[in-house]
C-alpha cells in the first residue's frame, strides 16, 4: 500500500515536472517511469516513434519494399534530366507513335516525344501535387482541429464549415473551385488545399477531445501554462503517430484528384505534364499505341499503390487503433 | 428513435444551406456575364436591361441567394443558359441513368468485395487473402479513367464502350466503378470481421463446439457487417454522385455528365444546379445511413440520443 502512494505521489510529482517544462505525454511517461525503474518496478521504456518504425521495417515487408520503392522513384523524377536524354517538350514528328524500343523504353507519343521522358518530368507535377496541398491542407486541418477541440466556443462555427466542405463529393467540389479560379498548377494546389484540411481537423480534433482530459494536460493547465502553448507543445505531439498515418494516405488521394481533374481538362494545362493529364491524352491513340495509356498509368498504380501499403503498415505500426 | 432521426434530420438542414451558399458565391465571382454567354455579344440594350430585371441580374449578391434558395425550396434551380431548359428537368431527365449505373455498380461491388472480405478475414495471411487484398488495393489506387480506357480498348467490338441505349452499355462502366468500391468493402469487411473474430462470445461459440461454419455465418458475420452496410450506404450516394469521371468517359447522359458539360460550355445555372442537387444525394445518403445504422444497431441510438 505505502509503495502505490508513493509511486502515486512520484507520478504527480513527475507530471507537474514535465507540464513545467512544456514534456510531452510520453515524454513524461518515461519520466515517470524512469522513476519507477529506479525505486519501484521494473518497466521497459515506452518505444519512440523510431523505433517502432525500425520494427515495421523489421516485420512489415511490403510496407519497407514500399517505402523503398518511392525513394527510387522521388529520386528518379528528381534527376530527370540526368536519366534521360529526350527533352519532355522536344517535339519529333518523323518519330511519332512509336513502340517502346532500347532508343525510346516507353515508345513516343503523337508528337514524337520520349514518354519514359515525359514520365520523368510529368512525376514532378504529381508528386508536388501529392506534397504540397497535403502539406498545406493538414497543416490548416490541424490547427482548426486543435482550436475547435480545445477552445469550444469555436467548434460550432469550424465544425459546420468542416460538415459543409465533406458533404461535397470531393471531385466535383475541386471542379468547381478550379472551374471559379482558373486552370493552373497553383490553382489545383489552392483547390486541393481548400478541400483537404475537414478530414484532417475532424481527426485532430477528436484527439484533442479525448487528450485535454488527460491529468498531463490537466497538470499544465494548472501550472498556468496558456492555451496555444498546451495546444502546441502538449498536445501536437501526441497526434503525431495518427498525422503521420494520414498525411501517408492524403497523398494519394491528392495524386488521384490531380489525375481526375487534368482528365475532366480543369486540371494541369499543356505543355506541362502530369501522370493524369498524360492519360487523358493518351484517350484517341489508345487503340493503336496501347503503351502511351499504360505506362503513365503504371507510374500512378505504382506510385499510389506503394503509398498505401506504407500508409497501412504505419497505422499498424504507430497507431493501431486509428481507421 | 424518433427523436434521434429527428433531430438528425434537423443536423442536416444548415448543411444544406451552407452548400447551397458556398456554391452559389463561389460561382457568382467568376467573371463573365451571364447575358453574354446566354445571347451572344449583339444583343439589344433595352433586351438586356428587360432580361436583367426578370433574372433578378441588378440585385445585390444576397437578394440573389435569397431568390435562388426560395426557388430551390420550390424545386425550381433556374434555368440553363445554353440549353435554354429548366435545370431541374434536365436533371430528372439524366438522374435515371446515374441511379442504373450506380446501383448496378454497388450490386456488382457487393457481391465481389463481402465474399472476399470473408475468405481474406477467415483465410487471413493466405495466398488467397494476399491476393484479394492486392487486387483491392489496386482497385483504390489506379484512377478509373485509366481502367476505363483499357476495358474500352480490351473489348472494343465485343462489348459497347460508349453511349447509353441497352442493358449491355452498363457493364463496362459498372465494372469500372465496382472495382473501386468493391476494394474498400471488401477491405472493411475483412478488417471489421477480424476485430469481432477476437471477441469473447466467438471463442465462446468455439469452445461450445459448433462448426468453424456456423461460428463465422451465425455469430461473427451479423456483427461485422454493421459498418460494411454504413459503408454500402454511403457509397451508394457517392456512386450516384461520384460517377462524373466514368459517365464523361463512357459518354453516359447522367448528372455527373451534365455537370462537366455545365463546366466546359460556362454553364453557370446548371453547373450550380448539379452539384447542389448531387451534395443533397450524397447528405441525404448519410442521413440515411446514419439512421439505417441506429435501426441495427441500438446501441448508437442510445449514446446519441443522450
Amino acid at each position: 500500500m505505502a509503495s502505490f502512494e508513493q509511486a502515486a505521489s512520484l507520478a504527480a510529482r513527475a507530471a507537474v515536472n514535465s507540464a513545467k517544462n512544456g514534456f510531452s505525454q510520453e515524454q513524461r511517461l518515461s519520466a515517470v517511469e524512469r522513476i519507477e525503474e529506479e525505486e519501484l518496478l521494473f518497466l521497459p521504456k515506452p518505444d519512440t516513434i523510431g523505433t517502432k518504425l525500425l520494427n515495421m521495417c523489421r516485420e512489415n515487408k511490403v510496407a519497407a519494399f514500399s517505402g523503398v520503392v518511392l525513394a527510387v522513384m522521388a529520386a528518379a523524377i528528381l534527376f530527370a534530366d540526368k536519366l534521360t536524354v529526350y527533352d519532355p517538350n522536344g517535339v519529333n514528328l518523323m518519330e511519332r507513335l512509336l513502340p517502346p524500343s532500347g532508343a525510346h523504353w516507353c515508345g513516343t507519343d503523337e508528337l514524337g516525344r520520349d514518354i519514359f521522358t515525359r514520365i520523368l518530368y510529368g512525376g514532378r507535377v504529381s508528386l508536388l501535387v501529392g506534397v504540397i496541398p497535403t502539406t498545406i491542407s493538414m497543416a490548416i486541418g490541424i490547427v482548426l482541429g486543435m482550436v475547435s477541440g480545445y477552445i469550444r466556443q469555436t467548434e460550432a462555427v469550424i465544425m459546420r464549415l468542416a460538415d459543409i466542405v465533406l458533404a461535397f463529393p470531393s471531385i466535383v467540389l475541386a471542379m468547381v473551385v478550379m472551374y471559379t479560379l482558373g486552370a493552373t498548377t497553383t490553382n489545383i494546389f489552392v483547390a486541393l488545399s481548400m478541400i483537404g484540411w475537414a478530414k484532417t481537423a475532424r481527426v485532430v480534433r477528436s484527439q484533442t477531445l479525448s487528450l485535454r482530459e488527460q491529468e498531463f494536460v490537466e497538470a499544465a493547465r494548472g501550472m498556468g501554462v496558456g492555451k496555444w502553448t498546451i495546444m502546441f507543445r502538449h498536445i501536437l505531439p501526441n497526434c503525431l503517430p495518427s498525422l503521420i498515418v494520414l498525411f501517408t494516405l492524403n497523398i494519394p488521394d491528392a495524386i488521384l484528384s490531380e489525375a481526375n481533374l487534368s482528365f475532366l481538362g480543369v486540371g494541369t494545362q499543356p505543355p506541362d505534364s502530369s501522370w493524369g493529364l498524360m492519360v487523358s491524352q493518351a484517350r484517341t491513340f489508345a487503340q493503336s499505341s496501347p503503351w502511351m495509356l499504360i505506362f503513365p498509368s503504371l507510374a500512378i498504380l505504382i506510385m499510389v499503390l506503394a503509398l498505401n501499403f506504407l500508409g497501412d503498415g504505419l497505422r499498424d505500426a504507430l497507431d493501431p487503433h486509428g481507421k | 428513435m424518433l427523436k434521434y432521426i429527428t433531430k438528425r434530420i434537423l443536423v442536416t438542414i444548415p448543411v444544406l444551406i451552407g452548400v447551397v451558399f458556398l456554391i452559389f458565391v463561389m460561382l457568382s465571382v467568376v467573371p463573365g456575364d451571364p447575358l453574354t454567354v446566354m445571347m451572344g455579344e449583339k444583343v439589344k440594350v433595352d433586351v438586356i436591361e428587360r432580361l436583367s430585371e426578370a433574372m433578378h441580374l441588378n440585385d445585390p449578391w444576397y437578394v440573389r441567394f435569397g431568390w435562388y434558395l426560395w426557388d430551390a425550396l420550390h424545386g425550381d434551380l433556374g434555368t440553363s443558359y445554353k440549353l435554354m431548359r429548366s435545370v431541374s428537368s434536365l436533371i430528372a431527365n439524366a438522374f435515371p441513368k446515374t441511379l442504373m449505373l450506380a446501383v448496378t455498380a454497388a450490386a456488382l461491388s457487393w457481391i465481389i468485395g463481402i465474399p472476399a472480405g470473408i475468405i481474406s478475414a477467415i483465410k487471413k495471411n493466405s495466398l488467397a487473402d494476399h491476393l484479394f487484398m492486392g487486387f483491392a488495393l489496386c482497385g483504390v489506387s489506379v484512377p478509373a479513367f485509366s481502367v476505363g480506357m483499357v476495358l474500352q480498348n480490351m473489348f472494343n467490338g465485343i462489348l459497347p464502350v460508349s453511349g447509353f441505349s441497352s442493358p449491355k452499355h452498363l457493364i463496362l462502366p459498372a465494372l469500372v466503378l465496382g472495382w473501386n468500391a468493391a476494394g474498400t468493402i471488401a477491405r472493411l469487411t475483412r478488417s471489421s470481421l477480424l476485430e469481432v473474430l477476437e471477441d469473447d462470445y466467438i471463442r465462446t461459440a468455439r469452445a461450445k463446439g459448433l462448426a468453424p461454419v456456423s461460428v463465422i455465418l451465425g455469430h461473427a458475420l451479423k456483427n461485422s457487417l454493421l459498418p460494411v452496410i454504413t459503408m454500402m450506404a454511403i457509397q451508394v450516394s457517392s456512386l450516384l454522385s461520384g460517377a462524373v469521371i466514368t459517365e464523361t468517359l463512357f459518354s453516359i447522359p447522367g448528372v455527373g455528365r451534365l455537370a462537366v458539360d455545365a463546366i466546359n460550355s460556362r454553364d453557370m445555372p446548371l453547373l450550380q444546379g448539379t452539384v447542389i442537387f448531387t451534395t443533397a444525394v450524397i447528405i441525404g445518403g448519410n442521413l440515411a445511413a446514419d439512421i439505417l445504422y441506429s435501426v441495427v444497431d441500438p446501441r448508437i441510438r442510445v449514446e446519441g440520443g443522450k
